[in-house]
This record gives C-alpha cells, sequence and structure tokens, in this order.
C-alpha cells in the first residue's frame, strides 16, 4: 500500500528535491505539487494521506490549507514545513489540526524518512511545544477533575508530555516510562488530537458566546 | 446689535470643552502646578465654564419672572373687572406653559457641551421663542390696552429682540446684572403707575436686589467649586500623563537592552561564523561538506537565539530541554552525551537575555569540548545544591592543557563575562579521574529581572 502525498510549499528547490527523494521512495507516490493556497485547495480532491505544507504561501496562510484538510479528510497527516520548529504558528498548526512539524533544513532523505514516521504514527515533540500544550490543555489531579475527557490529557499522555519537555528522546521517554517507542509516538500523537479538539470545542463555545450576546 | 452678535458665545462654548479636556498645557511645564497659581492662570477656563451652567440658570431665572409677572398681572385683573381676564388668563397661561415646556424640553436633551451647529440652531430658537413668551406673559398688559392687538405684538417683538440680544451675547455678569435690574425697574413702575401704588417701587427693587445678592454669592461659590473640580481634573491627567511617561522610558530602555544585548550576540555569534564560514569557502579552503556542516551551524546558531527568546523557554526545565533535544538532533559520532538532570520547578524562569546568556555558555562548552579535548563520553549534569543551582559540562578528555587554555582564552572570556552578567560563577577544573569540569554556580532560587 502506498502513501499518497502531497506537498503545498512556494519554495521551488525545496519542492524539487522533495519531489525527487519521493520519486526514489518506493512506498510513496506523491499525488501533487502545489505552489500556493487555491491550487493546494484544489489538490485535496486527492485525498492524499499526507499533507506537507507550509504556512508563508503567497496566496495566503497555509494554516486555511490545514483546516480544510484536517475537516475534509478525516485520518490524514499534516506536516508543517518550519525553519525553527517551535514558533508560534506551528502551535497554531497543530491545534488548525496538523499532526506533526519538518524542520526546513532536513536533508531531502531524512524528509522522506519523517514522512514515513509520521504516517507509521510517529509524530516529533519539542520541548517547548509538550510544554505548551500542557499548560493549555487540562490534565492531571492538581487542575480541576476533567469534565471532558477527549480534551483533557490523560495521566499517562501528561507523562509523556512532561518528559518530552525536558528534552528526552522517544527512546528515553520509552525507557523511563517502561513502555514500548510506539506507545510513546501514540501518547503523543493523541495528545496533538486533543490538541486540535480543544481548540474546535474553545471555538464553538466563543461562536455560541458571540450569538448568545447578539441575542 | 452687529457686534454684540458677532461676540455670541456658541462658539467660545464649543471651545470650552476641548481646553477644559486638556487644561493648561502650555503654561503648566513638567513640574505640578500649586492650586492658588492654577486657578490664576485658569481665570478664563473657569469663567467659560461658569458661565456655560449660568446660562441654563439664567433660563430659568427667565422663566421664573415671566411666572411672577404673569401672577402679579393675574391678581391685577381679578381686582379690575373691567378688563377682559379670562382672554387675557388664557392668553397668558399658554405663554406660561410654552415657555416651561420648552425650558424642560430643552434641560432634558441637553448636551454636556453646545457643540454641534444643530445643537446651537436650537439653543438660539429656544432663547427667541422664551424670550417672546415671558416677555408677553410678563410686560404687556400694564402697558397697552387690552384690545391693540397689533401695538401688543411690535412691541412684543422688540423687547424680546432685546432679551434675546443679552442672552446670547457674551453676556458678562455686568449685562445679566444690568438686563435684570432693568426688567425689574420696569415692572415695578409699570405696577407703581397701573396700580397707583408707589410703595411698589422699592418692594420691587428690594426683591430683585436680593435676587441678584443671592445669584452673586452662588456664583462665587459655584465659581470657586468648579475651580477645584479642574484643578483636581488637571492632577489627574498630569499622574497619569507622569507614569505613562515613566512607563514608556522603562519600555524604551528594557526594549533597548534587549536589542543591543541582542545585537551583539548577532555580531559574535551567527555574523562571526558566516564570515568565517564565507572566508573559508572563498579561499578554497573546503569542500561543499564542509561548507554544509559550516551552514548548519549557523542555522543552529540562530535556533539557539531563537530558543532564547521563546517565552514558553523561559523556564529553565524547558529552556535546557530545548538544548537536549537540538543537541540530541546534531548528536556527533563517537561521542556518548549523558544528562543528569534534577527535576526543576516550573517556575523556575530567566529572563529572554540571561537565557540566551546560559546557551551560549553550555554551547561554547560543548564546543571546547569538542574541538579540544578528545573526549568519548560528555556528561551534562544539573544539579540542585540548597542555595545554588550547579549546571557542568564534564568530558573525559585529556585534559586541561594550559597552553590550550591561552588559546582558547577569548571562549573563555566571553564565558567568564556571561557568568558574570547572570550573577553566576564560572569554573573551570580538573575532573576527578580525568577530563575537565566546566562549573556554573547560579543563585538559587533564581533572581530574575522583570
Amino acid at each position: 500500500m502506498t502513501t499518497r502525498v502531497l506537498i503545498v510549499e512556494d519554495d521551488p528547490v525545496f519542492r524539487a528535491d522533495f519531489a525527487r527523494a519521493i520519486a526514489g521512495a518506493a512506498d510513496m507516490i506523491l499525488v501533487g505539487e502545489a505552489l500556493d493556497l487555491a491550487s493546494g485547495m484544489l489538490l485535496l480532491a486527492e485525498k492524499p494521506d499526507v499533507l506537507l505544507v507550509d504556512l508563508g504561501l503567497p496566496d495566503g496562510n497555509g494554516i486555511e490549507l490545514i483546516r480544510a484538510a484536517a475537516q475534509r479528510l478525516p485520518g490524514i497527516e499534516i506536516m508543517v514545513i518550519t525553519v525553527f520548529g517551535d514558533e508560534a504558528s506551528v502551535m497554531e498548526s497543530l491545534s488548525a489540526g496538523a499532526t506533526g512539524y519538518l524542520l526546513k533544513d532536513l536533508a531531502a532523505a531524512d524528509v522522506v524518512k519523517h514522512v514515513r514516521e509520521l504516517h507509521a504514527g510517529g509524530s516529533p515533540i519539542s520541548p517547548v511545544i509538550a510544554r505548551q500544550i500542557l499548560n493549555r490543555l487540562p490534565h492531571d489531579a492538581l487542575h480541576a477533575p476533567p469534565t471532558d475527557d477527549t480534551v483533557s490529557l490523560s495521566d499517562q499522555e501528561t507523562r509523556v508530555l512532561s518528559l518530552a519537555a525536558t528534552g528526552l528522546s522517544y527512546e528515553d521517554i520509552a525507557g523511563v516510562m517502561n513502555i514500548s517507542r510506539h506507545s510513546v509516538q501514540t501518547y503523543v500523537k493523541r495528545a496533538y488530537r486533543k490538541l486540535h479538539v480543544h481548540s474546535k470545542v474553545q471555538a464553538l463555545a466563543a461562536a455560541r458566546r458571540l450569538r448568545l450576546l447578539r441575542g | 446689535m452687529g457686534a454684540v452678535r458677532s461676540e455670541t458665545f456658541p462658539d467660545e462654548l464649543a471651545a470650552a470643552p476641548r481646553s477644559a479636556a486638556e487644561p493648561l498645557a502650555a503654561p503648566v511645564g513638567d513640574a505640578v502646578v500649586p492650586e492658588a497659581e492654577f486657578i490664576r492662570h485658569a481665570a478664563p477656563l473657569i469663567e467659560h465654564e461658569l458661565f456655560r451652567r449660568r446660562f441654563t440658570n439664567w433660563r430659568l431665572a427667565l422663566l421664573g419672572m415671566a411666572g411672577i409677572t404673569w401672577m402679579i398681572a393675574a391678581m391685577y385683573r381679578y381686582l379690575n373687572p373691567a378688563v377682559p381676564t379670562l382672554r387675557w388668563a388664557l392668553y397668558e397661561t399658554l405663554a406660561f406653559l410654552v415657555v416651561g415646556g420648552m425650558c424642560l424640553a430643552y434641560e432634558r436633551r441637553r448636551p454636556a457641551d453646545l457643540g454641534s451647529p444643530a445643537q446651537r440652531r436650537w439653543m438660539l430658537g429656544w432663547t427667541l421663542a422664551s424670550s417672546i413668551a415671558s416677555a408677553n406673559a410678563g410686560l404687556l398688559p400694564w402697558f397697552l390696552p387690552a384690545a391693540d392687538i397689533d401695538a401688543q405684538l411690535s412691541s412684543a417683538a422688540l423687547v424680546s429682540i432685546l432679551m434675546m440680544a443679552f442672552v446670547v451675547s457674551r453676556a458678562n455678569r455686568m449685562l445679566i446684572y444690568c438686563s435684570v435690574g432693568a426688567y425689574a425697574l420696569t415692572l415695578s413702575l409699570a405696577l407703581a403707575l397701573h396700580t397707583r401704588m408707589p410703595w411698589a417701587v422699592p418692594v420691587c427693587l428690594v426683591f430683585t436686589a436680593m435676587l441678584l445678592g443671592m445669584g452673586l454669592m452662588l456664583n462665587v461659590t459655584l465659581g470657586k467649586a468648579i475651580g477645584d473640580q479642574m484643578y483636581a481634573q488637571y492632577l489627574h491627567g498630569e499622574l497619569r500623563r507622569s507614569h505613562t511617561r515613566q512607563l514608556a522610558v522603562q519600555q524604551r530602555e528594557a526594549a533597548l537592552n534587549e536589542r543591543q544585548r541582542m545585537m551583539s550576540d548577532l555580531h559574535d555569534g551567527f555574523g562571526a561564523q558566516l564570515i568565517g564560514a564565507l572566508r573559508q569557502l572563498e579561499g578554497g579552503h573546503i569542500g561543499i561538506k564542509e561548507a554544509v556542516n559550516a551552514l548548519r551551524d549557523c542555522i543552529e546558531d540562530l535556533r539557539l537565539t531563537v530558543d532564547a527568546h521563546e517565552p514558553a523557554a523561559r523556564s529553565l526545565a524547558t529552556l535546557l530541554g530545548m538544548l537536549r533535544y537540538r543537541m540530541q538532533a546534531r548528536q556527533a559520532p563517537g561521542l556518548k552525551v549523558h544528562w543528569a538532570t534534577d527535576e526543576l520547578p516550573e517556575s523556575a524562569v530567566l529572563s529572554a537575555a540571561h537565557s540566551l546568556d546560559l546557551l551560549r555558555i553550555l554551547q561554547q562548552a560543548v564546543t571546547n569540548v569538542l574541538q579540544h579535548a578528545e573526549a568519548r563520553e560528555i556528561r551534562i549534569v544539573v544539579h540542585r545544591l540548597p542555595r545554588q543551582l550547579e549546571i557542568a559540562v564534564e568530558d573525559d578528555g585529556k585534559g586541561l592543557d594550559p597552553a590550550v587554555a591561552a588559546l582558547k582564552g577569548r571562549g573563555i572570556a566571553n564565558m567568564q563575562r556571561r557568568a558574570a552578567r547572570m550573577g553566576a560563577e564560572l569554573l573551570l577544573e580538573p575532573r576527578e579521574g580525568g577530563g575537565t569540569a566546566l562549573r556554573l554556580l547560579l543563585r538559587w532560587p533564581l533572581a530574575v529581572e522583570p
């Protein structure tokens, strides 16, 4: 089963390198290349399994594409292409439904490796992002008892994120918690999904408040 | 008339709130002005405000006068049944109701400042109408035969124009007193003539004088209150302004400091690295692979700067986490990195500048080990002592060679400078069992500058 990949990126060098690397990977097929938001939206019709998207597109913000893709194609893996990997924009992308990010200076071969890993369930997480998710989502007994477990972190997820926030690698976390590396990945990905749901719930609540206010 | 109109006050009134909002910015300067001096400077403003308020009183006085004269006229007619009482009573009652109604309506919709042209038109219209009405109600019955309607109307117009001129003129205090005085005199003379009761004249004048006296006292009190209020406003504004100024200065200073530190850091770190790479490339000393590495170093360096400025990484735990995370991605082959970290509370935070200093010290320490120590293992230890936090970079390399230490003196001097800026102590010493240990001792709990 081949993984269908769509890339939306206005940097021609990065796009070309990436296309070449994908062509060399037997388990992946590039279903589309777009250099702006509008054509990226159209290419969602190709139903990709993995979407790579740059945020600073010439005709708009990639966040819109992330939101649209997450809504239209449940189960899609979305990777944000970023230079530093810890900007506020990455947090926003994750809230919008992205499940991973990609450092732009990675060698093309490494990019393919990361796409493969993401598709297999392994989302990367930096300490800053782990810390921000911990700050944003309700978790553990210190906070008020969670009312809705779709948006509050479980104890295991909290533990994984806390360890990730100290800079531990997946292997280290797996070792400390005595679980498999795969489980660590699952917890991280679940935390990302909860962040997405959390932001949707909040947006909905805000909309409802607005409607109430307007009568 | 023209001269009077040219000094009409609505324009001045429109200007008054503007000048009241910014009381005396010009003569004040920076120091706070004492109240007496403020009042002296603000006298025209106070007079203005006083007049604005008195204007309302003035119209009410007009209504009052109309009422009093109407009452006297009605009594007079009651005593002289020959005059068609009913018609007069109806007419005057109507006039009184119109004046009263307009007065009330105007009071209700009176804006805080009589600024807009529409408001001014409304004010003029109302003044005209109320003047006509009060003049009719008050004066005419005594001077004219009840049947002569034409003469009544023309003299009504004359009197009302005169009164309007008073009302819309600059109307300094003296003018108002004169008009009220003239009104009182006319009224008492009319009473004396028609009723043949000479005593009515002094009685009327005494009453008017009492009224004026009370008005005068009221005026003085009101003026004092307005002065106090303006001074309070001025003090409040002055306080806010000085607070804002102080805040702005502080923020500018902080931003400037932050900028200077960042600039010097970019200059020493990122800039120097880029130039180094450029020179080597230009001289043909390095191949593609080294160039790529040099560029990657530059990007790493930039990441370090970005990390230090990340608000979420202000906590020491997350900051060290970022360093560990970044080092993982770029692990040198043949060198093992061990981390031994005591748990740090999230509340332990550093300022952006100190975060950068700390990251640079640790980065330099690791670079030194990589370049000079020939080590196989590097240990980064974060250890909490009762009053201090120790962050150590230990290696199992060949140890500190004084000659090498002298060569890389600049790097160490830089680290010392950064440590001093953080209020930390930096020690470079041989490690037990070979190798070198660099220890950074920070005061614990961390003293954070805002």
